[in-house]
């Protein structure tokens, strides 16, 4: 059988897949949960890592095998929307593979995947809205002090399996004060909007120090140095634009402009009408009062010493994503091409101020934009840590946090933001697993057989998480098994008595959660 | 057609076990194997169907024909020549443990031997004439193929180690001293070694 580039096509062996699915679920069974342990491992380049981030283990493997490079990259595509839950996602496969494998003959597991595909497809906004009815929620007018809570119990839930709670505590408390919870909501919602998705423009990493030196500076850091810094005290009220091309001419290459330039007279005549444009350039700048100019072009300098003449500051060599992200925040302009008679009034920004910054030991601009339209954001985080990669692993860190903070919140008519959370330590899971198995997903009165099968295996999937976490919270025995299997039932039992679908799951010692301790395990 | 369908036996059952169990070993040492650094590659192991593995010098490594199948006989003394060894000197320990019992019982007399009697031989292990037979099969190869050994010399040695080892066993089957079985226990030691010596050095 050929495919449509001619290729023979190999059918794929479901033991194959389940083999697969087994080998990256005991990569990472060990690291999952709050008391998960750091995995040590060699990537193919021979670069030595240590690291309990699933995406980052699966990422560092080298697979060519098409399958496994297929689950690797639905675990890629899954963490760009949500930031987390790499190790969930391989652990549910590989049990809902072997349950298939357990109940069902070869000649029909093939069937059973697509059911399996299909059921999920349709069950899970059932699910989903089940489990939000059943979360706690918090709104930001109402109840700010309950908001800022679960803002802090998701915050904190994330980051506290990678560092201890001294840190964990210090970060959540920099990463919180980052945020400015008294904007109206839907700005509240918009600013975490923004920090979620232009996170590396919100934070400037910094090798040295202990993470516990991470901090906040107010507004947006530029991290290259002033070309020309005339002022050494702050600057106030700055009006400043943003150029993305050159002040000079460009020589045309293809007309070969530049070999005649060279053969006679012209050359020089050249020159001084470049340095004409850069005179007028300078002359508009001091008549719309600009006095800094940003570039992410490079300004050579003569033109640097022009502008000095006139007192103007530039920092150029900007990088063209912080370009594009200060003229999206700033809600402004930038300028594409030159020469023209003035600027417009959309093509100059303003700033509350601007100063030079030591950051980690290298020179930094602190801008400060200010006036109408400006899109909610207020501080840059400073990520300390000793090496670079503990940096990069800080900044995955907290990257993962802000992004299930962002995903527990919900925008509602009003507008009003609020915060949706559930008890950690697999409540969600068991409460998925007991409405599963209850037939509570089934509208109809006559459940039917095949959904019933499917709804078995994804609720079988479901508690093979809870199972997994409570194994390595607890300590080691032989009647592990036995004991998750009771606290399961008296889970049920509960649940049943109550005639509800409060599953609460287990705290980071295996016990039963009771209601008293839900406060301090939190999930988005 | 379902009602054709009839549920596996228990004798089918646990052979599926077995299989599983199996494969769950092969995914844990793969896991193993690519924290190491190991490539999983597309193809399979064109004996046993395993996924194959390949390290950093592009050498292919099937794990279930390298590790999990040599599992149980490179600890069976009659198949694995090592596993002899190590038994046989086990066995020459205990031995040398028990020399002193008669000793202490002439010397202490804490230990009463019943008159008349002599102090029984430490009954020989019954598993030593499979120890025997897996150093015999040490040997083997290196006699089986002697004939493609081009020097004379070395099929005369390896002859003359034969027929010691052949002799030794023997008569440990015969002794009933325990001196005298450990004798015995060395010479078939030290042929098996030297066998091994000459087919190294051969090769």
């Amino acid at each position: 059988m050929d495919n449509n580039q001619g290729t023979e096509l190999k059918l794929l062996d479901f033991s194959k897949s389940l083999q697969i699915a087994r080998a990256l679920e005991s990569l990472v069974l060990r690291g999952f949960g709050p008391q998960g342990l750091q995995t040590l491992m060699c990537t193919s380049t021979g670069q030595v890592l240590v690291t309990n981030n699933g995406a980052t283990i699966f990422n560092a493997l080298h697979i060519g095998h098409p399958a496994g490079r297929l689950m690797v990259k639905a675990i890629d595509k899954m963490i760009q929307y949500t930031g987390d839950g790499s190790k969930t996602f391989i652990v549910m496969l590989s049990e809902i593979l072997q349950q298939i494998d357990r109940k069902y003959t070869e000649k029909d597991r093939g069937k059973m995947i697509r059911e399996v595909t299909h059921f999920t497809h349709n069950v899970f906004p059932v699910l989903q809205k089940q489990v939000l009815d059943h979360s706690r929620t918090s709104s930001l007018i109402n109840d700010k002090k309950a908001f800022c809570d679960s803002f802090d119990g998701v915050l904190r839930s994330v980051i506290s399996p990678h560092y201890s709670a001294r840190v964990v505590e210090n970060l959540v408390t920099t990463v919180t004060s980052s945020f400015n919870f008294d904007l109206p909501s839907d700005h509240f919602y918009e600013q975490v909007s923004i920090i979620t998705r232009n996170l590396s423009q919100f934070v400037v990493k910094t090798v040295g120090p202990s993470v516990t030196d991470s901090t906040t500076l107010d507004s947006f850091i530029i991290q290259r140095d002033f070309a020309l810094h005339l002022n050494l005290c702050p600057m106030e009220k700055v009006r400043f634009v943003i150029l993305m091309c050159s002040i000079e001419e460009q020589v045309k290459q293809e007309d070969n402009e530049s070999i005649y330039l060279s053969t006679n007279d012209s050359l020089r005549n050249f020159m001084l009408y470049q340095r004409k444009r850069v005179d007028k350039f300078a002359q508009m700048c001091v008549e719309q009062k600009i006095n800094v100019v940003i570039s992410s072009v490079g300004i050579p300098k003569y033109c640097l010493q022009v502008l000095a003449s006139r007192n103007i500051s530039v920092i150029h060599y900007l990088e063209e994503e912080d370009v594009e992200f200060l003229s999206q925040m700033c809600r402004k302009h930038v300028i594409l091409e030159f020469p023209r008679v003035q600027f417009t009034e959309k093509e100059i920004f303003v700033a509350s101020s601007c100063q030079r910054v030591i950051i980690g030991g290298k020179p930094c601009v602190q801008l400060t934009p200010c006036g109408e339209g400006l899109a909610p954001y207020t501080k840059t985080l400073i990520l300390a840590a000793p090496t670079d990669s503990l940096c990069g692993q800080l900044y995955t860190v907290i990257h993962k946090a802000i992004k299930s903070v962002y995903l527990s919140l919900i925008l509602s008519e009003g507008p009003s933001c609020s915060s949706a959370t559930i008890p950690g330590g697999t409540s969600f899971e068991l409460m998925c697993s007991h409405f599963l198995t209850t037939g509570r997903w089934c509208k109809s009165k006559t459940l039917v057989n095949e959904g019933v099968q499917m709804a078995s295996i994804l609720a079988g999937a479901f508690v093979g998480v809870a199972r997994i976490l409570h194994r390595n919270v607890t300590e080691t025995t032989q009647n592990q098994t036995r004991d998750f299997l009771i606290k399961l039932s008296r889970v049920w039992k509960r649940d049943a008595d109550m005639n509800s679908l409060h599953c609460l799951g287990f705290d980071r010692r295996g016990t039963l959660l009771s209601n008293g301790l839900v406060m301090h395990i939190t999930e988005n | 057609m379902d009602f054709e369908w009839e549920p596996p036996s228990e004798a089918e059952m646990k052979i599926l076990e077995a299989r599983r169990e199996r494969s769950d070993k092969i995914s844990k040492l793969m896991g193993d194997y690519l924290l190491k650094g190991y490539k999983m590659l597309g193809s399979v192991c064109e004996t046993c169907d395993t996924i194959l593995l390949e390290d950093k010098q592009a050498m292919k490594y099937c794990i279930a024909c390298q590790e999990l199948d040599t599992d149980t006989d490179k600890d069976d003394p009659v198949m694995s020549s090592s596993a002899a060894r190590s038994l046989t000197e086990e066995r020459q320990g205990v031995t040398q443990g028990s020399r002193t019992f008669p000793a202490a019982s002439s010397t202490s007399g804490r230990r009463a031997v019943p008159q008349g009697q002599q102090p029984s031989p430490l009954s020989i292990d019954p598993r030593l004439g499979l120890y025997e037979e897996g150093a015999k099969k040490a040997a083997k190869p290196a006699s089986e193929s002697l004939e493609v050994w081009p020097n004379p010399d070395y099929s005369s040695a390896l002859d003359s180690l034969c027929e010691k080892i052949r002799w030794a066993s023997e008569e440990l089957k015969a002794s009933s001293s325990v001196e005298y079985s450990i004798q015995l226990c060395n010479l078939i030691k030290a042929s098996a070694d030297a066998m091994q010596s000459l087919k190294s050095s051969q090769s």
